[in-house]
């Protein structure tokens, strides 16, 4: 054996095409023309690899179970997204009103406040675009999501 | 949410065992999953047939049994619909469901583990034959039984392994990803999976030895 034979994990890393750890790849090349000891490793490994059974992808008729198996899982589940979409424009929709609603009147975060103190400056939020409502359920939503997921995980 | 990474390209464009034979394009995809956000339930459908024999196919050589992947790919999709209002279309749907699939395989694979050890848990006779999945019926009889026998000893082989070495074996071995992605998969440092795949592939080896000097 000589001293720059190479290792078992490296003869490995070569037969997939990946970087040895001490050795170059050129350098390995080099010890593999050689040395015949290393070679004779490297063709009984590749040898073993190749007699490893390879395990196909299905065919589509597993492909069409499936699907027709999960669209049956999901037809029984209420749909939320719609909900949720109608939910966010109905939302959008209220808060557009009481703005038309209400004339000049401050920002639809500050209606519920109490009226500022006399001399107190007037409470101004910070801007809330109607999109934080979105947000918000988009939350509520994940929020919803996660719950089923453990659910679905707990079992 | 689903966080796109230059590998997550790499990781579909790797050539491997079962490759894509027609990758959607990210844009036509996005407009798809925009319908089925809009309702398009057909077109969900057509986009599970699509991915479901790679889905099926990555999940049987993670776990080794088909049956058991088939539910992880049901799991799969039920998650990957839950995930479509935030889906932003920066990634594509094969990576996420690589990366889900993956994942699944992997707690399911623990969980198998750790009943084994708890239970002396061992496979029963009705579990269904993980050889069904390389059964052909225009092969010959004998040398069928022979590759039946071979995937035998193999399941027997991998089970003998550490989760995340049989994980790194097959996606290296069989998906014929570059070790980098593997340790980007599954958060681990390239030498760390080089290790798991040298001992991974000893301990086949010695397993196998018998199964090897039979065959031809
Ligand atoms: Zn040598």
């Amino acid at each position: 054996m000589k001293p720059d034979c190479l290792s078992e994990r490296d003869l490995i890393l070569l037969h997939y095409g990946e970087a040895p750890d001490r050795i170059t790849p050129e350098a390995a090349a080099d010890h593999l023309a050689s040395c015949d000891r290393c070679r004779s490793k490297r063709d009984r490994l590749a040898a073993d690899l190749r007699r490893i059974p390879a395990m196909a992808d299905p065919d589509p008729v597993v492909a069409t179970r499936i699907a027709a198996r999960v669209s049956e899982r999901l037809a029984q589940r209420p749909r939320r997204w719609p909900l949720v979409g109608a939910a966010a424009a109905g939302a959008v929709a209220l808060a557009m009103a009481v703005a038309v609603w209400l004339p000049g009147a401050p920002p639809a975060t500050t209606v519920n406040r109490p009226p500022a103190a006399a001399g107190e400056a007037p409470f101004v939020g910070p801007p809330q675009p109607p999109t934080l409502d979105l947000e918000l359920l988009e939350r509520l939503d994940l929020l919803e999501e996660f719950e089923t997921l453990r659910a679905l995980e707990g079992v | 949410m689903i966080a796109v990474t230059t590998s997550d390209v790499a990781l579909i464009d790797t050539p491997g065992a079962g490759g894509y034979s027609r990758r959607m394009d990210l844009r036509e995809e996005a407009v798809l999953l925009e319908s089925i956000r809009a309702g398009d339930q057909a077109g969900f459908e057509a986009l599970m047939r699509q991915h479901a024999p790679r889905v099926v196919g990555l999940a049987t050589r993670l776990v080794g049994n088909r049956h058991e992947a088939e539910d992880l790919a049901q799991e799969a999709f039920l998650r990957l619909h839950r995930s479509l209002p935030g889906f932003r279309g920066d990634s594509s749907v094969a990576t996420w469901l690589y990366r889900t699939t993956t994942r699944l395989a992997i707690d399911h694979l623990r969980r198998e583990a750790l009943k084994r050890r708890l239970f002396f848990f061992r496979q029963t006779d009705d579990d269904p034959d993980p050889l069904e999945t390389v059964g052909d019926p225009r092969s010959d009889p004998g040398r069928d039984l022979h590759a039946r026998e071979a995937m035998i000893r193999l399941q027997a082989a991998l089970r003998k392994l550490s989760v995340r070495q049989r994980t790194v074996f097959v996606l290296r071995h069989h998906e014929g990803l570059p070790l980098q992605e593997i340790g980007a998969l599954l958060g681990l440092e390239t030498g760390t999976v080089k290790a798991h795949l040298h001992r991974a592939i000893t301990t086949l080896r010695a397993e196998l030895a018998d199964v090897y000097e039979d065959l031809p």
